[in-house]
């Protein structure tokens, strides 16, 4: 039975279980994704954090140095632990296949540091909140493909995301599920093996 | 004969040189002199005519708002009020960010100690660690020794400048406008946990840990004391100076801001901000009548030109730090105060830059990376009403904007 979490802290238990059930999984590359707008997105990046390095070393990672400035005056006790795409990359740790890497939202501008740090790094591989399609229409064609072609080396963990009437969640290793709201209560309607797109949403709801 | 000539090469070369030295500067062709170019009282920016750029900016505001607008190559492609004196609120945090900035290595930090001196008085000073809380100052009292007379002074600033000027009772009430001193807990962040709240505490931890000691806290002017003839027993070391830079100017940290700027220019027995107008004025850029009174733009006293403001950011294009710089900033719908603006806009992670708000002020100052290059933009309104939904779609009509 699919059910939607009554609040974030409901939300992050629900992930840190697909994050631990996903640690065994042979899938390398994981997206976990909140696609809510306002949350404080280093505090689960820092829950996540505490969750894999229980039992793994672990990293985290930043678009630019000022996030990682920011992060690091947070998160004091692991800054030695909080690196930019580029920095990690050109570090020693880039090597440390058994080693776990946080990846927190990358963005298509943060391409050119992202990409290749994912493709040196061979380890496990969570990001949050990624965005990998890039709207601009002069990307090129070439790009486009490999960069759908990076894509598809990803998949999801956690996703839950408010939508119109309704709600999109998947806490893998479960289907995910489409939730139908009325009068302010969410009803489950279908549950489905791969993200639904927005017509069979539309469909559904 | 080999001398006249040699005479006469190097006069064509000094004739030229500024001619040579602005063409590589501006087309970027030798990277090796661009913080020379920054530090240089040089200032190479001209005027460009761009009609569309002109327009766009007379058919998005009123009188009440100044902006000037530079490109990638230092044209000035428009501007409007651009020398009329403003308030800028926070948009003064640019200055004394970068003033920091090129004062200490990224990853300095500011230090809390503990000294004692030959006659075995200890001290403790602190360089107003944004982050400092009671256990550091708990962690620095640890190493004081038994003794049966035990005599600590904290080293604060005077009573007397607590604010820079210009700060109002009102601002003075909230935490974004703290008094400014040395031995801070959480930035002064509550009232309750002043310095006498740090004299007690320190009391009682070593009356506890020394119960028969007769033991004697004192607070010292900070004017006063001589670090000549002390011993620097423990330190406590805040963030680095990368960290705090980016609270400055991505969270618009009042406090941090004026301490970092305290600290930089070693001015923390005054409120006294003539060496930032200095340092803007030595790189040669329009500092004429502008009033500087705080470093971080509380002060209703400060006055710029978005002229300045738009030059300046310019130039730091050329700064060896500006990588560090620019990713300071706040990033439209994505960190500090823009995380919520145009996050449903294209302009999503391409502007970067410092907001400044106060009563009757709104501006917003950075560099904007539209597909052409980045360009720098600074625009602020001192009105009564004030209206930054005009700005941000402003900005939102400026990336979509042809090259001019």
């Amino acid at each position: 039975m699919f059910r939607l979490p009554n609040d974030l802290n409901k939300a992050i238990e629900d992930m840190e279980g697909a994050i631990t059930i996903n640690l065994k999984c042979n899938s390398l590359r994981q997206t976990i994704e909140f696609r809510f707008e306002g949350l404080k997105f280093n505090n689960i990046g820092f829950k996540i954090f505490n969750l894999l390095s229980k039992s793994n070393n672990t990293y985290l990672t930043y678009a630019d140095p000022g996030a990682v400035a920011l992060a690091q005056r947070d998160f004091s006790d692991i800054k030695d632990k909080i690196f930019t795409f580029k920095s990690f990359n050109e570090s020693i740790h880039i090597n440390e296949n058994e080693s776990v890497l946080i990846s927190m939202l990358p963005q298509p501008y943060d391409f050119e540091f992202f990409e290749p740090m994912c493709e040196n790094f061979l380890g496990k591989h969570f990001s949050l909140n990624p965005k990998f399609e890039d709207a601009n229409i002069g990307i090129g064609s070439v790009i486009r493909e490999r960069r759908k072609n990076f894509i598809n080396t990803w998949e999801n963990t956690y996703f839950i995301q408010p939508i119109n009437n309704g709600a999109l969640m998947h806490v893998s290793p479960n289907n995910w599920a489409l939730f139908k709201e009325e009068n302010n209560k969410y009803f489950f309607v279908k549950d489905f093996d791969t993200k639904p797109d927005n017509e069979t949403i539309f469909v559904n709801l | 004969m080999k001398l006249k000539k040699l005479l006469l090469i190097l006069f064509f070369l000094s004739i030229f040189f500024p001619y040579f030295f602005k063409y590589f500067i501006t087309n970027n062709k030798l990277k090796v002199f661009n913080h020379l170019y920054f530090d240089s009282p040089f200032n190479f920016i001209d005027k460009k005519v761009c009609k569309n750029y002109d327009l766009l900016v007379k058919n998005s505001f009123d009188n009440s708002f100044s902006v000037s607008i530079i490109d990638k190559n230092g044209y000035i492609i428009t501007e409007y009020n651009q020398n009329n004196l403003r308030i800028p609120a926070s948009n003064i945090k640019l200055f004394s960010s970068a003033y920091v900035l090129n004062k200490y290595k990224n990853y300095d930090t500011l230090k809390t100690s503990l000294y004692k001196s030959h006659n075995n008085k200890y001290f403790i000073i602190g360089s107003g660690d944004p982050d400092l809380l009671i256990p550091d100052i708990e962690e620095l009292i640890s190493h004081i020794k038994y003794s049966k007379k035990i005599k600590l002074s904290l080293v604060e600033v005077n009573n007397e400048i607590l604010w820079p000027k210009g700060w109002t009772n009102s601002d003075k009430l909230f935490s974004y406008g703290s008094p400014i001193t040395s031995l801070a807990i959480s930035s002064n962040d509550n009232p309750n946990k002043d310095i006498y709240t740090v004299s007690k505490r320190v009391l009682s931890y070593l009356k506890t840990k020394y119960p028969l000691s007769d033991i004697d806290i004192s607070i010292v002017d900070r004017e006063k004391f001589n670090s000549k003839n002390v011993k620097l027993l423990k330190e406590v070391n805040s963030n680095t100076i990368l960290s705090l830079i980016t609270l400055v100017n991505a969270e618009s940290h009042n406090f941090t801001a004026e301490i970092l700027f305290k600290n930089a220019s070693n001015t923390w027995n005054q409120n006294e901000y003539n060496s930032l107008k200095n340092w803007l004025n030595n790189k040669g850029l329009p500092v004429e009548n502008i009033i500087i009174s705080d470093a971080s733009g509380l002060s209703r006293n400060n006055l710029v030109t978005t002229k300045l403001i738009s030059s300046f950011l310019h130039k730091m294009k050329y700064n060896k730090n500006f990588e560090i710089y620019n990713s300071s900033l706040s990033i439209a719908g994505i960190r500090g105060t823009l995380a919520n603006k145009l996050n449903n806009s294209e302009v999503k992670g391409k502007f970067f830059g410092k907001t400044g708000t106060l009563s009757n002020v709104f501006a917003i100052s950075g560099y904007l990376y539209k597909k052409d290059g980045p360009i720098t933009v600074s625009i602020i309104q001192n009105s009564s009403n004030i209206s930054p939904n005009k700005v941000f779609k402003f900005l939102n009509n400026l990336y979509y904007l042809e090259d001019c």
